[in-house]
Protein backbone atom coordinates (compact mmCIF):
# COMPACT_ATOMS: atom_id res chain seq x y z
CA UNK A 1 0.00 0.00 0.00
CA UNK A 2 1.38 3.23 -1.17
CA UNK A 3 1.46 6.81 0.63
CA UNK A 4 -1.22 8.08 -2.18
CA UNK A 5 -3.84 5.50 -1.00
CA UNK A 6 -4.27 6.91 2.28
CA UNK A 7 -5.92 10.85 1.80
CA UNK A 8 -5.24 13.70 3.64
CA UNK A 9 -8.16 13.67 5.74
CA UNK A 10 -7.57 10.26 6.64
CA UNK A 11 -3.97 10.90 7.76
CA UNK A 12 -5.03 13.78 9.94
CA UNK A 13 -7.78 11.61 11.35
CA UNK A 14 -5.60 8.90 12.57
CA UNK A 15 -3.12 10.78 14.03
CA UNK A 16 -5.75 13.10 15.67
CA UNK A 17 -7.54 9.90 17.01
CA UNK A 18 -3.88 8.95 18.23
CA UNK A 19 -3.13 12.09 20.38
CA UNK A 20 -6.89 11.95 21.50
CA UNK A 21 -5.93 8.09 22.70
CA UNK A 22 -9.18 7.56 21.10
CA UNK A 23 -8.36 4.73 18.85
CA UNK A 24 -10.87 1.84 17.96
CA UNK A 25 -9.62 -1.48 16.97
CA UNK A 26 -10.26 -0.31 13.31
CA UNK A 27 -7.87 2.89 13.59
CA UNK A 28 -5.20 0.89 15.58
CA UNK A 29 -5.18 -1.33 12.05
CA UNK A 30 -5.10 1.67 9.72
CA UNK A 31 -2.35 3.22 11.89
CA UNK A 32 -0.04 0.19 11.58
CA UNK A 33 -0.70 0.13 7.89
CA UNK A 34 -0.04 3.92 7.80
CA UNK A 35 2.92 3.41 9.57
CA UNK A 36 4.41 0.38 7.67
CA UNK A 37 4.37 2.54 4.66
CA UNK A 38 4.94 6.13 5.86
CA UNK A 39 6.92 5.82 8.98
CA UNK A 40 7.71 9.79 8.89
CA UNK A 41 4.06 9.76 10.15
CA UNK A 42 4.97 8.39 13.82
CA UNK A 43 6.74 11.30 14.39
CA UNK A 44 3.86 13.41 14.00
CA UNK A 45 1.70 11.46 15.96
CA UNK A 46 3.34 11.37 18.65
CA UNK A 47 4.32 15.46 18.86
CA UNK A 48 0.41 15.37 18.31
CA UNK A 49 -0.24 13.80 21.41
CA UNK A 50 2.41 15.28 23.24
CA UNK A 51 1.39 18.65 22.38
CA UNK A 52 -2.27 17.82 23.47
CA UNK A 53 -1.06 16.68 26.62
CA UNK A 54 1.02 20.20 27.24
CA UNK A 55 -1.56 22.37 26.44
CA UNK A 56 -3.79 20.36 28.77
CA UNK A 57 -1.78 20.97 31.62
CA UNK A 58 -1.32 24.99 31.24
CA UNK A 59 -2.91 26.57 33.85
CA UNK A 60 -6.58 26.84 33.69
CA UNK A 61 -7.85 30.65 34.46
CA UNK A 62 -10.91 31.52 36.17
CA UNK A 63 -13.15 34.81 36.84
CA UNK A 64 -11.58 36.84 39.34
CA UNK A 65 -14.03 37.69 42.95
CA UNK A 66 -16.67 40.66 41.75
CA UNK A 67 -16.82 39.31 38.00
CA UNK A 68 -20.62 38.57 38.07
CA UNK A 69 -20.99 41.86 40.26
CA UNK A 70 -18.98 43.88 37.69
CA UNK A 71 -20.84 42.52 34.85
CA UNK A 72 -24.14 43.41 36.34
CA UNK A 73 -23.23 46.91 36.87
CA UNK A 74 -21.90 46.83 32.90
CA UNK A 75 -25.25 45.05 31.92
CA UNK A 76 -27.51 48.17 34.05
CA UNK A 77 -25.34 50.84 32.91
CA UNK A 78 -26.17 49.74 29.35
CA UNK A 79 -29.86 49.36 30.08
CA UNK A 80 -29.85 52.95 31.64
CA UNK A 81 -28.15 54.76 28.36
CA UNK A 82 -30.34 53.02 26.57
CA UNK A 83 -33.95 54.16 28.03
CA UNK A 84 -35.08 57.36 26.30
CA UNK B 1 -44.07 30.29 29.60
CA UNK B 2 -44.75 28.48 32.78
CA UNK B 3 -42.78 30.01 35.59
CA UNK B 4 -40.46 27.57 37.74
CA UNK B 5 -38.35 27.83 41.06
CA UNK B 6 -34.88 28.95 40.93
CA UNK B 7 -33.81 25.61 41.96
CA UNK B 8 -35.13 23.74 38.85
CA UNK B 9 -33.70 26.74 36.63
CA UNK B 10 -30.16 25.35 37.73
CA UNK B 11 -31.15 22.00 35.86
CA UNK B 12 -32.50 23.40 32.75
CA UNK B 13 -29.73 23.10 29.64
CA UNK B 14 -28.04 25.88 28.15
CA UNK B 15 -30.16 26.02 25.31
CA UNK B 16 -33.87 26.20 27.50
CA UNK B 17 -32.04 28.67 30.02
CA UNK B 18 -32.01 31.03 26.76
CA UNK B 19 -35.14 30.42 26.27
CA UNK B 20 -36.65 31.32 29.51
CA UNK B 21 -34.15 34.20 28.90
CA UNK B 22 -35.64 35.31 25.74
CA UNK B 23 -38.53 34.99 27.97
CA UNK B 24 -37.54 37.76 31.02
CA UNK B 25 -36.07 35.64 33.43
CA UNK B 26 -33.27 37.19 34.10
CA UNK B 27 -31.91 34.41 36.89
CA UNK B 28 -31.89 32.28 33.50
CA UNK B 29 -28.99 34.23 32.05
CA UNK B 30 -27.10 34.49 35.73
CA UNK B 31 -26.70 31.07 35.63
CA UNK B 32 -25.45 31.04 31.90
CA UNK B 33 -23.09 33.19 32.94
CA UNK B 34 -21.69 31.45 36.33
CA UNK B 35 -21.67 27.78 34.05
CA UNK B 36 -19.41 29.96 31.36
CA UNK B 37 -17.50 32.64 32.72
CA UNK B 38 -13.97 30.60 33.97
CA UNK B 39 -13.94 28.75 30.41
CA UNK B 40 -14.26 32.22 28.78
CA UNK B 41 -12.06 33.55 30.66
CA UNK B 42 -9.68 30.52 29.94
CA UNK B 43 -10.61 30.82 26.57
CA UNK B 44 -9.85 34.61 26.01
CA UNK B 45 -6.98 34.72 28.07
CA UNK B 46 -4.99 33.03 25.29
CA UNK B 47 -5.80 35.96 22.71
CA UNK B 48 -5.21 38.86 25.38
CA UNK B 49 -2.48 37.66 27.51
CA UNK B 50 -3.93 40.12 30.01
CA UNK B 51 -5.96 40.23 32.81
CA UNK B 52 -7.91 43.14 32.27
CA UNK B 53 -8.53 43.02 28.68
CA UNK B 54 -9.53 39.32 29.52
CA UNK B 55 -12.18 40.49 31.86
CA UNK B 56 -13.00 43.35 29.61
CA UNK B 57 -13.71 40.76 26.34
CA UNK B 58 -15.64 38.22 28.67
CA UNK B 59 -17.51 40.82 29.54
CA UNK B 60 -18.00 42.20 26.56
CA UNK B 61 -18.77 38.48 25.16
CA UNK B 62 -22.02 38.28 28.28
CA UNK B 63 -23.27 41.48 27.46
CA UNK B 64 -23.72 40.70 23.92
CA UNK B 65 -25.41 37.37 24.79
CA UNK B 66 -27.83 39.53 26.83
CA UNK B 67 -28.16 42.39 24.20
CA UNK B 68 -28.42 39.61 21.14
CA UNK B 69 -30.90 36.83 22.87
CA UNK B 70 -33.38 37.40 20.86
CA UNK B 71 -31.57 36.53 17.36
CA UNK B 72 -30.18 33.15 19.12
CA UNK B 73 -32.21 30.25 17.66
CA UNK B 74 -32.22 26.95 19.38
CA UNK B 75 -31.45 24.95 16.31
CA UNK B 76 -27.95 26.03 17.63
CA UNK B 77 -25.94 24.96 20.74
CA UNK B 78 -26.00 27.65 22.72
CA UNK B 79 -22.17 27.01 23.75
CA UNK B 80 -20.94 27.13 20.01
CA UNK B 81 -22.83 30.56 19.49
CA UNK B 82 -21.27 31.86 22.84
CA UNK B 83 -18.00 30.38 21.51
CA UNK B 84 -18.54 32.13 18.14
CA UNK B 85 -19.19 35.83 19.59
CA UNK B 86 -16.03 35.29 21.67
CA UNK B 87 -14.02 34.48 19.28
CA UNK B 88 -15.11 37.47 16.46
CA UNK B 89 -14.46 39.63 19.76
CA UNK B 90 -11.07 38.17 20.17
CA UNK B 91 -10.36 38.79 16.78
CA UNK B 92 -11.36 41.84 16.50
CA UNK B 93 -9.27 43.10 19.80
CA UNK B 94 -6.24 41.54 18.28
CA UNK B 95 -6.28 43.26 14.66
CA UNK B 96 -7.61 46.37 16.10
CA UNK B 97 -4.93 46.99 18.69
CA UNK B 98 -2.12 44.32 18.34
CA UNK B 99 -1.31 44.83 21.81
CA UNK B 100 -0.59 41.02 22.48
CA UNK B 101 2.26 40.99 23.91
CA UNK B 102 5.00 38.14 25.16
CA UNK B 103 4.31 38.39 28.71
CA UNK B 104 4.05 35.82 31.09
CA UNK B 105 1.05 35.04 33.20
CA UNK B 106 3.09 35.43 36.49
CA UNK B 107 4.97 38.57 35.85
CA UNK B 108 3.74 41.15 34.58
CA UNK B 109 5.10 44.37 36.29
CA UNK B 110 2.43 46.84 34.67
CA UNK B 111 -0.48 44.63 36.10
CA UNK B 112 0.45 45.07 40.53
CA UNK B 113 -3.11 46.60 40.67
CA UNK B 114 -4.92 44.67 38.56
CA UNK B 115 -7.25 41.72 40.05
CA UNK B 116 -5.42 38.13 40.61
CA UNK B 117 -6.15 35.32 38.01
CA UNK B 118 -7.31 32.58 39.82
CA UNK B 119 -5.22 28.95 39.37
CA UNK B 120 -7.42 26.08 39.75
CA UNK B 121 -4.44 23.95 41.23
CA UNK B 122 -2.22 25.47 43.50
CA UNK B 123 -0.81 22.79 45.29
CA UNK B 124 2.47 22.56 43.62
CA UNK B 125 5.93 21.79 44.94
CA UNK B 126 8.28 24.24 44.24
CA UNK B 127 10.36 22.84 41.63
CA UNK B 128 7.87 21.41 39.91
CA UNK B 129 6.43 24.87 39.78
CA UNK B 130 9.41 26.48 38.39
CA UNK B 131 9.39 23.80 35.66
CA UNK B 132 5.98 24.52 35.54
CA UNK B 133 6.47 27.88 35.23
CA UNK B 134 9.09 27.72 32.36
CA UNK B 135 6.79 25.68 30.46
CA UNK B 136 3.85 27.89 30.74
CA UNK B 137 5.77 30.74 29.60
CA UNK B 138 7.17 28.64 26.43
CA UNK B 139 4.00 27.46 25.45
CA UNK B 140 2.40 31.09 25.27
CA UNK B 141 5.26 32.69 24.29
CA UNK B 142 4.67 29.28 21.11
CA UNK B 143 1.26 29.89 21.09
CA UNK B 144 1.52 33.69 20.35
CA UNK B 145 3.94 33.17 17.58
CA UNK B 146 1.76 30.83 15.44
CA UNK B 147 -0.64 31.74 13.01
CA UNK B 148 -4.34 32.58 14.13
CA UNK B 149 -5.97 29.60 12.52
CA UNK B 150 -3.68 27.43 13.83
CA UNK B 151 -3.68 28.94 17.38
CA UNK B 152 -7.64 29.04 17.28
CA UNK B 153 -8.34 25.43 16.29
CA UNK B 154 -5.38 24.40 19.26
CA UNK B 155 -6.96 26.69 21.57
CA UNK B 156 -10.66 25.19 20.96
CA UNK B 157 -9.65 21.61 20.40
CA UNK B 158 -6.84 21.33 23.89
CA UNK B 159 -7.90 24.42 26.28
CA UNK B 160 -11.97 24.41 25.87
CA UNK B 161 -12.22 20.91 24.96
CA UNK B 162 -14.76 21.34 22.38
CA UNK B 163 -15.03 18.66 19.97
CA UNK B 164 -14.07 18.86 16.37
CA UNK B 165 -17.81 19.20 14.97
CA UNK B 166 -18.07 22.32 17.24
CA UNK B 167 -14.72 23.77 15.92
CA UNK B 168 -15.78 23.41 12.77
CA UNK B 169 -18.87 25.38 13.30
CA UNK B 170 -17.55 28.25 15.60
CA UNK B 171 -14.54 29.17 12.77
CA UNK B 172 -16.93 28.67 9.65
CA UNK B 173 -14.73 25.84 8.50
CA UNK B 174 -15.08 22.65 6.81
CA UNK B 175 -14.21 19.77 9.36
CA UNK B 176 -11.18 18.26 7.57
CA UNK B 177 -9.62 22.11 7.23
CA UNK B 178 -9.99 21.70 11.55
CA UNK B 179 -8.17 18.74 11.64
CA UNK B 180 -5.94 19.44 9.36
CA UNK B 181 -5.10 22.67 10.83
CA UNK B 182 -4.94 21.29 14.58
CA UNK B 183 -2.28 18.49 13.10
CA UNK B 184 -0.38 21.16 11.22
CA UNK B 185 -0.23 23.76 14.15
CA UNK B 186 0.78 21.35 16.73
CA UNK B 187 3.97 20.40 14.65
CA UNK B 188 4.72 24.21 14.26
CA UNK B 189 4.15 24.49 18.57
CA UNK B 190 6.83 21.71 18.34
CA UNK B 191 8.88 23.12 15.94
CA UNK B 192 9.00 26.65 17.93
CA UNK B 193 9.08 25.19 21.25
CA UNK B 194 12.09 23.06 19.70
CA UNK B 195 13.75 22.05 22.61
CA UNK B 196 10.84 21.70 25.35
CA UNK B 197 8.72 19.30 23.57
CA UNK B 198 10.02 16.30 22.97
CA UNK B 199 7.62 13.98 21.50
CA UNK B 200 6.53 10.37 23.42
CA UNK B 201 9.32 7.76 22.48
CA UNK B 202 6.66 4.95 21.97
Amino acid sequence: MQDHQFSEDIINDVILKYADESFSVRDVVKFEVLLKYNPEYSHAARVNRKVRLLMQSLPRMKASVGFERRLAERIANESRSDSP
Amino acid sequence: MKAISTAKLYNLTDEDLMERFQDGTVQAFNILVSRYKDRLHNFLYRYTHNHEDCEDLVQETFLRVHRSRHSYERIAKFSTWMYTIALNLAKSLYKKSQRMQRVSIHEDPDDSESREMVFEDSHILQDEKLHQKLCVRELERGLQELSEEFREAIVLRDIQELTYEEIAEITDTAMGTVKSRINRGRIQLQEILNGYVQPETN
